[in-house]
């Protein structure tokens, strides 16, 4: 605990180095990297010097969104935490949210790979939002208007006015 | 090999099929009929049995009310109501059998994601024994098993299995009566549908109570001395079925409620003060019994088990009230059902914590006066 008061000797961070499909190192913070399920899974076992992750699923353009994602979270986390120890208030959470949204405001293509990333590295509260956001474009809109946005063929040949 | 594939198609291109089921999924109840009119494969989806179970592991299903009423012409209609949509409104459901439009006496059950209509009878009609069910998926109607019109005892069972010609079966009907299902209690428990109390023809029959199993779409006859006609209400308590049966309206009233033990399947009486104050329509929220009085104007009574005591917790307003009415349940909240479908909701967990008058939301009425017979909850 002493050592804290002098920042000069404060370990340095320990990191993780992603590697996305196309080949791109990417060194985060272990905590950041810590958001993935599938990461933090088996993370123990794994020895310091060999914290290296090859995701093969995962693009350098996709993961560069999702680290920033992570990033995120955690910070917002640790100051939410910090602002109710000291009982200050805070509009940490709805700032959070805000951001969320901001965050996921993207076109569809790259909704998708966040999607499919969020559930290949297992973060749930991304994946969760993603998935909001997709079910979130079809209600409120026609079925025709549906097939348009997610390009889907009509075939079918049912009674439109069908209710329950 | 690769042409004889299937061509597949994706629910949604660009994302595997997993992935678009957990967003499909998450789009609320009230777009699903619009999410199958997208195309084939969403429909297919809609109407399977993965989208409604994949739902329910994940929490996301959404409770709807249905009303069985009789119109102004007695004739038999359904309403469903989303609680949830923001113009709270009741809704009628189109294509009733036409047969069941006229019938009095039916029950009314809902189990899994389909609804039951069951027995009655009619003027011109003698009671039948068949039973609809309408899956609210596909919106249509369709006539499954119908319930067992013989009523044996067990004794005779035995008779049945051995003999196996037609006349020996025939002289068994004409022995022991035909149970008719009019006038009958109907309650769902361990994925079951239990119809109780069907009337023998011959007074002097034990009364029947037959279980349909919708995976066998089956239904399996059994007879127990302690199951009386005349069931006014029933309620599944404790994973138990209560019947309050006998007669209220002689004087004194002779009313008294068995209970149904699945784990050993027999009948017992049940408690007598929890009987004296089920006085009118019930629903179990939280495992706590409620009772709508309607002897003079409306109380919400709660039954205290531990205490074996009835509180009443407060009046309902008679402008938003019109009994008689029916009970549903909605997560915390009793949804009271009147005349018209005037429909009031009562926070349970509010409603405990408030003296006097309940406090409470409400639904607007149809333009007609329509009975309610009797109103279940379907969660998709």
């Amino acid at each position: 605990m002493k050592d804290s008061f002098n920042p000069s000797i404060e370990p340095p961070k320990k990191t993780v180095t992603l590697v996305s499909s196309d080949g791109y190192d990417f060194e985060v913070e272990e905590e950041v990297a810590l958001e993935s399920q599938v990461i933090k899974d088996g993370f123990e076992d794994k020895a310091v010097d060999d914290r290296e992750y090859l995701l093969f699923n995962v693009h350098s353009d996709t993961l560069e969104l999702i680290i920033k994602y992570c990033e995120k979270h955690v910070s917002s986390r640790k100051s939410i935490s910090a602002a109710a120890a000291s009982s200050s208030s805070s509009n940490g959470e709805e700032a959070l949210k805000e951001w969320d949204e901001h965050f996921i405001s993207v076109d569809t293509n790259t909704l998708y790979d966040i999607l499919m990333a969020a559930d290949y590295l297992n973060i749930k509260s991304l994946l969760d939002l993603a998935i909001q956001k997709v079910a979130d474009t079809i209600h409120g809109r026609s079925p025709e208007q549906i097939r348009k946005k997610f390009n889907i063929e009509n075939d079918s040949i049912i009674d439109p006015w069908a209710s329950e | 090999m690769q042409q004889l594939e299937p061509i597949h198609t994706p629910l949604i291109s660009g994302l595997p099929d997993d992935i678009a089921l957990f967003c499909l999924a998450r789009v609320p109840r009230r777009y699903h009929t619009l999410l199958k009119c997208v195309s084939r494969r969403w429909k297919e989806l809609v109407c399977s049995e993965e989208w409604y179970s994949y739902r329910r592991k994940h929490n996301l299903e959404e409770t709807w009310i249905y009303a069985l009423c009789r119109d102004r012409i007695n004739q038999i209609c359904c309403y469903v109501l989303d609680p949830n949509s923001s113009k709270r409104c009741w809704r009628r459901i189109r294509d009733i059998p036409s047969q069941c439009t006229k019938r009095k006496g039916m029950s009314f059950e809902a189990l899994g994601n389909k609804i039951y209509l069951l027995g009655g009878c009619g003027w011109f009609q003698d009671a039948t024994d068949e039973v609809y069910c309408y899956d609210t998926s596909k919106n249509s109607w369709d006539k499954v098993a119908a319930m067992s019109t013989a009523s044996f005892d067990s004794y005779s069972v035995v008779d049945l299995v051995v003999s196996k010609r037609v006349c020996e079966l025939f002289a068994l009907v004409l022995l022991f009566g035909v149970s008719t299902w009019c006038y009958f209690a109907c309650e769902a428990l361990n994925e079951k549908i239990y119809a109780i109390g069907g009337v023998g023809s011959n007074s002097s029959d034990p009364l029947s109570w037959d279980t349909y199993d919708p995976r066998t779409n089956s239904w399996t006859s059994y007879s127990d001395l302690n199951v009386v006609p005349d069931i006014e209400e029933s309620v599944v308590m404790d994973g138990k079925i209560y019947i309050r049966c006998g007669a209220s309206s002689t004087i004194p009233p002779h009313v008294y409620s068995v209970v149904y033990e699945p784990s050993n399947g027999t009948w017992q009486h049940a408690d007598n003060d929890m009987v004296s104050g089920w006085r009118g329509p019930s629903i179990v929220v939280n495992d706590v019994l409620y009772v709508l009085d309607e002897t003079s104007g409306t109380r919400l009574m709660m039954w205290q088990k531990e205490s074996k005591d009835w509180v009443a917790l407060g009046r309902l307003s008679p402008l938003l009230t019109r009994p008689p009415c029916r009970l549903a349940v909605v997560g915390n909240c009793i949804i009271v059902i009147g005349k018209g479908l005037s429909t009031v909701v009562i926070d349970v967990g509010e409603a405990r914590n408030m003296g006097g008058v309940v406090v409470s939301s409400s639904i607007p009425k149809l333009a007609s006066d329509d009975d309610v017979i009797s109103c279940k909850t379907m969660s998709l």
